[in-house]
């Protein structure tokens, strides 16, 4: 007898699936079609958002007026980003008061020049401005000689005898 | 409404695909059960190839073959996945299990009809000839059927069923070849 015969005879076992045919088919229909239908779901709204984003960035490329104005009008008025007016003010604020407290080097700072590469060996401001600004403190500088050819120098502060007095320096 | 037409409706509608499942779930548990021959496995195996069916129906073209073969085709590639992956896992358990094999006692001859008995024998071959004796004997399946199910031409699956059943023939014992032959004729 051939084995192909054989196997022709052969008594196959009678399995039934009992309950789990139902149990596949109510997981099948309720728990991995809805999964399934989730993430069709999710992936419809991706490319949704890919297709706004596209048409935004289309539009800021070839219309940037129409993108500035929506801009403007939907996000900055109603508060949802910061335009940059108030990091500009502040840039300002700092701006100026750096201009109070240091006013030489804020105003002249750019007019100094180096004592060391004068060829005249110094340098005097030719600053007519200078006497425009607020005096604070007057100061006298004398320079001594001792008897080992040293320089000292001596700073000497000039206390204000009155406001008009004040006023003339 | 024609299977073609359900087929289309099942790809939106999914109380269309439950005519599918209805007409279809019996012959490819059957045809797993005695594949994989574990209840737990078989049911898993199952639930894996409807599941597929039904994630992937877009992607059946009536055209190239039918539902029936399609949805055999899966299960055969869900069958060998899960060869792939219980070899990985339990290859020291399923080495110990054949040793065990060999040191039971011979069979009774009445035993040699049934499928548990032959199937010891089936199993030692390779997966594809595997799939193509299931197909071919006990799921009754022609020629066309199988190359259709498997993806191979006609020829090839004849090739390979013909190597199978000599393999198988060499591997049987042969007092119960005799005993058969005498019990069939």
């Amino acid at each position: 007898m051939s084995v192909e015969k054989y196997l022709e005879n052969i008594k196959l076992p009678e399995d039934s699936p009992g309950p789990f045919s139902v149990r596949l088919r109510y997981n099948l229909k309720n728990q991995l079609y809805e999964r399934h239908r989730k993430r069709e779901r999710l992936q419809k709204f991706v490319g949704n958002l890919a297709l706004v984003m596209f048409i935004l960035v289309s539009v800021m490329i070839y219309r940037p007026n129409l993108a500035a104005t929506l801009h403007d009008n939907l996000l900055c008025r109603t508060g949802i980003i910061n335009n940059g007016n108030e990091d500009e003010k502040q840039l300002l604020a700092e701006q100026r008061q750096a201009e109070i407290e240091l006013p030489d080097q804020g105003r002249f700072l750019g007019m100094a020049h180096s004592v060391s590469t004068s060829g005249r060996g110094y340098s005097p401001y030719q600053i007519m401005e200078l006497s425009d600004l607020p005096e604070e403190t007057p100061y006298i500088i004398r320079k001594v000689k001792d008897s080992n050819n040293r320089h000292i120098y001596i700073l000497t502060e000039i206390e204000a005898v009155d406001n008009r007095r004040q006023d003339l320096y | 409404m024609n299977e073609k037409d359900i087929i289309l409706k099942a790809k939106y509608d999914i109380s269309a695909f439950e005519y599918l499942y209805d007409k279809y779930f019996l012959q490819i548990y059957k045809f797993v059960m005695l594949r994989v021959k574990n209840r737990d496995v078989a049911h898993d195996v199952v639930s894996d190839v409807f599941y597929k069916a039904m994630t992937k129906l877009h992607l059946f073209k009536w055209r190239s073959i039918p539902f029936s073969s399609w949805l055999y085709r899966i299960a055969v590639n869900e069958i060998s996945n899960h060869y792939r992956r219980e070899k990985k896992k339990h290859k020291l358990v399923g080495e110990l299990m054949v040793e065990k094999d060999t040191f039971e006692s011979p069979p009774e001859m009445d035993e040699t009809m049934s499928y548990e008995f032959i199937r010891e024998y089936i199993k030692e071959l390779p997966q594809r000839d595997q799939d193509v004796i299931t197909l071919r004997y006990f799921e009754k399946k022609s020629f066309q059927e199988i190359s259709e199910i498997i993806g191979k031409k006609e020829g090839y699956i004849r090739v390979i069923l013909h190597r199978a059943l000599k393999k198988l023939e060499q591997t049987l014992p042969k007092e119960v070849l005799e005993y058969v032959g005498r019990k069939v004729s």
